[in-house]
């Protein structure tokens, strides 16, 4: 693919130790238990209905999970392939293994975008890292939900676009579209939002001026044929939406399910934006119309309260060093219009330009706004990048559709931690504007007056070495650590195997491998993720997600406790991370829509670390928790 | 540099002397601070020495409202029968406004009685208790307060009462140069470094002339820094000098020809992205060197997940703000110049 990468060596080196510095990362938080497929602790039992869903179109070729107004029309199929093909167990942790490498592989697109929309390589590499070890990040490229798959094909697609904002060719508006398409799917209770972004290609395509200003590098620029072939992302778009309806149709999916569902959308938050608003929740559910005209009148005015919130509340909470990144991205945009002071001082005067700093002002003048500092320095670095840097106006208006309806519906249908997306083009930006601060001031030649024998190419290689080297090395003592602690831990498995009965139950801690807890115990596990319990038999690929076929006829935890009990079943249990406290004399069990507090026994101390212990699950303390 | 003065702007009447007080006796007296710093009190006492010779010992105690001892000093002072302002000093003691406290004077060794004059006007809160015996709520001791600070401590005085703190003076003495020196170069067209460092140092000149003779001339008031006079002389001819060649360059704006050329040569709004970027940058590194701030929710409702911010509290809320809103307001500028650029400048100038 002559037109991803023709740089020299090192680039292509560089994004190799990415990679592969990138997948230690992943790799040592899969085998710790960290971030695994088949639990997610931001959603308890959320993985579950996923796995539940391929499980049942692998065995039963059921497709009740595979529905476009959902997450799972993609990530669905896909993980039942690998079921069908591998087995369960096996299957699941190949999966895991996947979800690292593709996970691995977003820190590489990431820096290939950056690479590509600024040209620089420090810039790139520091974006690579940062989509590496920013810990939300991690734990969606692993947590097993449809998610996952839709981070990953928003960075292919804005690579995607990239590509297309520096020369617009056919095959790149081909593969803009495909990526497009398959964002959409992956994800299509956004659906409005892929459409937006195929209008937004279309309108950069059409309007070459547009491109001239964002890569003002560029010697050369390729016009496409007008109008017609800037369409082309979105005609694959529409058709791929078809065809994907169509199919299901034709598989006899339930109508409620398919395209016209998805566009349709979810009529619930809309009711419960409506009745956030002030709306009356009797006469928001009589009508999704009227709750979408109160909608539309209100949400000028609230606008501002919901960036606020947004802004304040999630953007800066889950970016690490966020105040830092503000920072770097201001200083850049100073170096950019400080050595670009004379082009862009003699440019033409643009009215939308112009327009952006007062539309933002207008934004952020607001009482709600104006108390946040937060909210503040974010909207005046975001003026400055947009002003300085023309390309981040493109980037940003191909995200607004995904940005608009992530604050506008967050914490209603829209879970806060979607809002990685920004935060993954907040890492862009960043290193957009560091990597063209960089070349900015190494073609000013700034440095060589300081020193005649500094040669940039060669501190640039120092600097981009230096940043991967220690990616690499902390990539590495994570997966040596990771490591030595599993086999810690399958020892002391291996030993609690020993000490059980026969017929015990093992009880575990949500982050582990269930399966080779059961396989170094030689005893049925019963894996708690949260809302339920789900039963790993002794033998064989079982995996069910209830409790509650241990004990048929039980009610609630504690009568299904007991029931285990009369039949001369001990529980056992095996928390990693808990049984070395000397405070740990409770733990929960799960059945039934109810959380019960057990009291935990210890039942001997383990020779080879005295601090943890063999645990026992004893009487039912509280089994009212909902 | 100091600031001496009482806390209140005139003394209480007097209207008659509580006593006898000797050896052993006291007075105590609820009093509020005016002003940030309590460095002295005032009372006045007289004895019934004619000779005027001998010396009586006073012990001072200064509480505060849950009893702990602030101050204490022992002294000696020589009291006739007329009356006499005694004056009892200390180490500065950094009160809020508002903040009470209680003043015991017990009378250590006296060859005479001795009396302090009472103000029947109620000045103060509670009233004065003699030898343990409290008096009619009315009844009052004649007490002065007051405050004599040196400059580090001025200068803390000043800062707690701007929005901001030391940052905006500080801030505000970086930007008057800049504003003025910035007018000048636009007015004149000169971009000499030297002339700017002339008008720069001009303007600091100023500005800080006019904050000495503000210091200076109300040393001796009760609370210059809450007063508007100390304020207008600190910020009026400074801002005033500052904007002087924004005036007279708006003056000649007026005429199109010289608005259309000064857009064409003079790249006003080239300066304004310039300064809005520094500022940008500055408000974002200020950011950083402040607490992270608190929200009614957080992103990620478990722990571990609330990654780490790594920032460093140095400077408050306020000044960052202050800093914001310069760069938005800059920003804000920079938009006008380019609408107005936009429809006025020809095609032919590009």
């Amino acid at each position: 693919m002559s037109w991803i990468s023709n740089k020299t060596s090192f680039t292509s080196g560089t994004l190799v130790v990415l990679f592969i510095a990138a997948f230690l990362y992943r790799y040592a938080s899969l085998i710790s238990g960290k971030n695994v497929p088949w639990y997610g602790d931001y959603d308890p039992g959320y993985s579950d209905w996923w796995i539940w869903g391929a499980r049942i179109l692998a065995f039963e070729a059921n497709p009740v999970a595979v529905e476009m107004r959902t997450e799972g029309l993609l990530y669905v199929p896909l993980l039942a392939i690998f079921i069908k093909i591998f087995g369960f167990a096996t299957a699941m942790h190949y999966w895991g293994y996947m979800l690292a490498a593709i996970s691995a592989f977003l820190p590489v697109v990431a820096a290939v975008t950056v690479q590509r929309a600024s040209g620089g390589l420090i810039g790139a590499v520091l974006v690579g890292i940062l989509v590496t070890v920013d810990p939300v990040l991690a734990q969606f490229g692993l947590n097993g939900w449809p998610d996952s798959l839709t981070i990953f094909v928003a960075g292919i697609t804005l690579f995607g676009f990239v590509l297309v904002i520096r020369l617009p060719t056919f095959k790149r508006l081909l593969f803009l579209g495909a990526c497009l398409s398959v964002l959409t799917l992956s994800h299509a209770t956004w659906i409005w939002a892929g459409f937006g972004w195929a209008l937004v290609a279309w309108l950069v395509v059409a309007l070459p001026a547009i491109r001239q200003y964002a890569i003002q590098n560029e010697a050369s620029l390729y016009r496409v044929n007008g109008w017609l072939m800037g369409g082309l992302p979105l005609a694959v778009w529409v058709t791929t939406m078809i065809t994907a309806g169509g199919a299901l149709t034709l598989l006899g999916i339930d109508s409620g399910k398919g395209l016209g569902a998805a566009l349709a959308g979810d009529s619930l938050p809309v009711m419960d934006l409506a009745v956030q608003f002030g709306m009356n929740r009797d006469a928001a559910e009589s009508s999704v119309v009227n709750s979408a005209q109160k909608i539309l009148i209100d949400l000028p005015a609230r606008l501002p309260e919901k960036t606020w919130s947004f802004i304040n509340g999630q953007l800066a909470r889950s970016t690490p060093f966020y105040a830092w990144i503000l920072t770097s991205m201001a200083f850049s945009a100073v170096f950019i219009a400080y050595v670009n002071r004379n082009p862009i001082s003699t440019r033409k005067p643009l009215l939308w330009g112009a327009a952006i700093p007062i539309a933002l002002a207008i934004v952020v003048l607001q009482p709600s706004t104006l108390g946040s500092i937060t909210v503040l320095v974010t909207v005046i670095t975001l003026i400055s990048v947009l002003v300085v840097l023309p390309i981040s106006r493109i980037l940003i208006a191909a995200y607004l559709p995904y940005a608009g309806t992530i604050i506008v519906f967050s914490g209603l249908s829209i879970q806060q931690r979607h809002s990685i997306l920004l935060v993954y083009l907040l890492y862009v930006l960043l290193g957009v504007c560091l990597g063209s601060a960089c070349i900015a001031i190494f073609r000013s030649h700034v440095l060589t007056r300081i020193s005649a024998s500094i040669n940039m190419r060669q501190l640039t290689n120092a600097i981009v070495s230096v940043m991967l080297s220690w990616l690499l090395i902390m990539g590495l003592i994570g997966t040596v650590s990771a490591t030595l602690q599993k086999q810690q831990e399958q020892n002391y498995l291996r030993w609690l195997g020993t000490l059980m009965p026969e017929n015990a139950l093992l009880v575990t801690a949500p982050n582990v491998d269930p399966w080779e807890v059961r396989d170094l115990t030689g005893r049925t596990v019963i894996y708690d993720v949260g809302l339920r319990s789900i039963v790993i038999p002794v033998s064989g690929d079982g995996w069910f997600d209830k409790i509650e076929v241990m004990a048929p006829s039980a009610t609630s935890p504690r009568t299904l406790i007991n029931s285990i009990h009369r039949e001369g079943r001990e529980i056992w249990g095996y928390f990693p991370r808990e049984d070395n406290k000397d405070s740990f004399s409770r733990t929960s069990v799960n059945s039934h829509g109810h959380t019960a507090l057990v009291k935990v026994l210890r039942v001997a101390a383990y020779p080879i670390d005295e601090s943890r212990a063999a645990i026992r699950i004893g009487q039912v303390v509280d089994d009212g928790h909902v | 540099m100091r600031w001496d003065g009482p806390q209140i702007d005139e003394s209480p009447s007097p209207h008659f002397s509580v006593g006898p007080f000797n050896d052993g006796g006291s007075f105590e007296q609820e009093m509020v601070s005016q002003t940030e710093f309590l460095s002295w009190v005032r009372m006045f006492l007289h004895s019934d020495d004619k000779t005027h010779t001998s010396q009586t010992g006073l012990v001072f105690r200064l509480r505060d409202k849950e009893d702990r001892l602030v101050r204490e000093t022992r002294f000696n002072q020589v009291l006739g029968p007329r009356v006499e302002p005694v004056t009892w000093r200390f180490d500065p003691v950094k009160t809020s406004v508002g903040r009470t406290f209680s003043l015991q004077v017990v009378v250590e060794h006296s060859e005479t009685d001795v009396y302090a004059l009472a103000s029947l006007s109620n000045p103060l809160p509670g009233s004065i208790v003699t030898n343990g015996d409290r008096a009619g709520a009315h009844v009052d001791l004649v007490l002065v307060p007051g405050r004599n600070i040196n400059s580090r401590l001025i200068l803390e005085a000043i800062s707690d009462n701007v929005t901001g703190g030391l940052g905006s003076i500080m801030a505000y003495f970086v930007a008057i140069p800049l504003i003025f020196s910035w007018g000048m170069i636009t007015l004149t067209g000169s971009v000499s470094r030297r002339l700017c460092l002339c008008f720069g140092l001009l303007a600091f000149g100023v500005a800080l002339f006019a904050a000495w003779s503000g210091l200076f001339l109300l040393r001796n008031e009760a609370s210059p820094e809450s007063g508007r006079f100390f304020w207008a002389i600190l910020t009026l001819v400074p801002g005033g000098l500052a904007i002087s060649p924004w005036i007279i360059f708006l003056h000649l704006l007026m005429r199109r020809e010289n608005f259309v050329r000064l857009l064409l040569e003079k790249k006003p709004h080239s300066t304004a992205m310039t300064c809005a970027t520094i500022l940008t940058g500055l408000a974002a590194l200020l950011m950083g060197l402040s607490s992270v701030e608190a929200v009614p929710w957080q992103a990620f409702h478990w722990d571990y997940m609330n990654p780490v911010q790594g920032r460093i509290e140095v400077v408050d809320y306020t000044t960052v703000k202050i800093m914001a809103l310069m760069a938005l307001v800059g920003w804000v500028l920079w938009g006008l110049i380019e609408v107005v650029r936009f429809v006025y400048e020809s095609p032919s100038s590009e």
